[in-house]
């Protein structure tokens, strides 16, 4: 039986193409704003509510900020895995980030779902 | 006017550290390329000690950092180098005295590419054939001298010489996955997969820009992340 060293052995992979993948999406989604915003740009702020509101839009939405969570996840850590040599400082490095991103999900999710 | 040099000097045996020396030259000593200048500044001072051996850029032994760039000094004309001109050893490798490095991680990690073909079905009598398109794939690939220019310019390599190959071995690396004849295809890529090994690359392209022998380890290791992806698929 192949023996693979201990640890991650197959996340190298994974984490690369999620990196790219959200980026792809992060880069698509900014341009659709963009040009959305210049064609028919929103000065109202119930006109906005209601445009935010709208399934696609908000589905949209929630696909951006999950992954500039993920992006900005494998980033940091990748960033981690480069300069901070010793694990502990590592470790309290990667639960730091890990606790603020978790901290923004959980506000995203009170942004994105429908109140009341 | 005088040919102005500014060489790194250390011998961890009596030196508390390193210290710049300078040396000069005769603009008219005959020197062409800049290891004919070293080769003459030797003479002046014999304790001044690098590696050399081909003078040709075939070899690779004389890889050093000239005016902040990794280069070969046999290959590089004195006339294109801005004086003084400053010479120091590979970046990141433990100096073993004045500009020779200890090398060994670098061959270590050269080693643990398995660089040679690996193939199971019974010797041929004569070669293991391979059309010209299938040869043509390995240029670029075969001609590295493993002279560390590459490896020892890329930063992902400094902060993690033990774990990251470095451009010059996943290069070869590379080679042997391109190898039409090679049957190690799968434990090849198994072996890249950690977040490690490949995955400190970030496409800076030290390695691209530097090499002598004009090789692209940067394509190689794209070759490798597009190989390992479409394995996914």
């Amino acid at each position: 039986m192949r023996l693979r060293p201990t640890g991650s052995a197959h996340t190298g992979l994974g984490e690369w193409l999620l990196q790219r993948l959200s980026a792809v999406y992060m880069g698509a989604f900014v341009i659709y704003l963009v040009v959305r915003f210049a064609i028919d740009p929103i000065n109202d702020y119930l006109v906005w509510r209601d445009w935010f509101l709208a399934g696609s839009v908000r589905i949209g939405f929630a696909l951006f900020f999950v992954s500039t969570l993920i992006h900005s996840w494998i980033g940091m850590r990748s960033v981690f895995m480069d300069y901070l040599k010793p694990v502990w400082l590592r470790f309290v490095a990667q639960v730091a980030t890990g606790t603020g991103l978790l901290v923004l999900t959980l506000w995203l999710i009170q942004i994105l779902l429908p109140s009341g | 006017m005088a040919l102005r040099f500014r060489i790194y000097r250390y011998n961890p045996e009596s030196d508390q550290r390193p210290h710049i020396q300078k040396y000069e030259l005769d603009d008219d000593c005959g020197a062409v390329m800049l290891l004919d200048a070293l080769l003459l500044i030797k003479e002046q001072d014999d304790s001044l000690s690098f590696r050399r051996s081909c003078r040709e850029g075939v070899c690779g032994s004389d890889a050093m950092n000239i005016n902040g760039r990794n280069g070969l000094a046999c290959i590089i004309p004195l006339k294109d180098l801005k004086q003084p001109i400053d010479i120091r050893p590979l970046p990141g490798r433990p100096v073993i005295r004045d500009l020779v490095v200890d090398l060994s991680q670098f061959y270590n990690q050269y080693r643990a590419v398995k660089p040679w073909l690996i193939n199971n079905d019974p010797e041929p009598e004569i070669e293991r054939l391979q059309t010209p398109h299938e040869r043509e794939r390995l240029d670029g690939l075969y001609e590295c001298i493993l002279c560390a220019c590459c490896s020892t310019s890329c930063p992902s390599f400094w902060w993690n010489p033990d774990r990251f190959l470095g451009p010059a071995a996943l290069l070869q690396a590379w080679r042997f996955l391109a190898d039409s004849r090679d049957q190690a295809t799968g434990e090849r890529l198994d072996d890249l997969e950690d977040p490690y090994r490949l995955f400190r690359c970030h496409t800076i392209m030290n390695c691209t820009d530097v090499c002598p022998k004009d090789l692209n380890p940067a394509r190689a290791i794209g070759e490798i992340k597009q190989m390992l992806t479409k394995r996914v698929l």
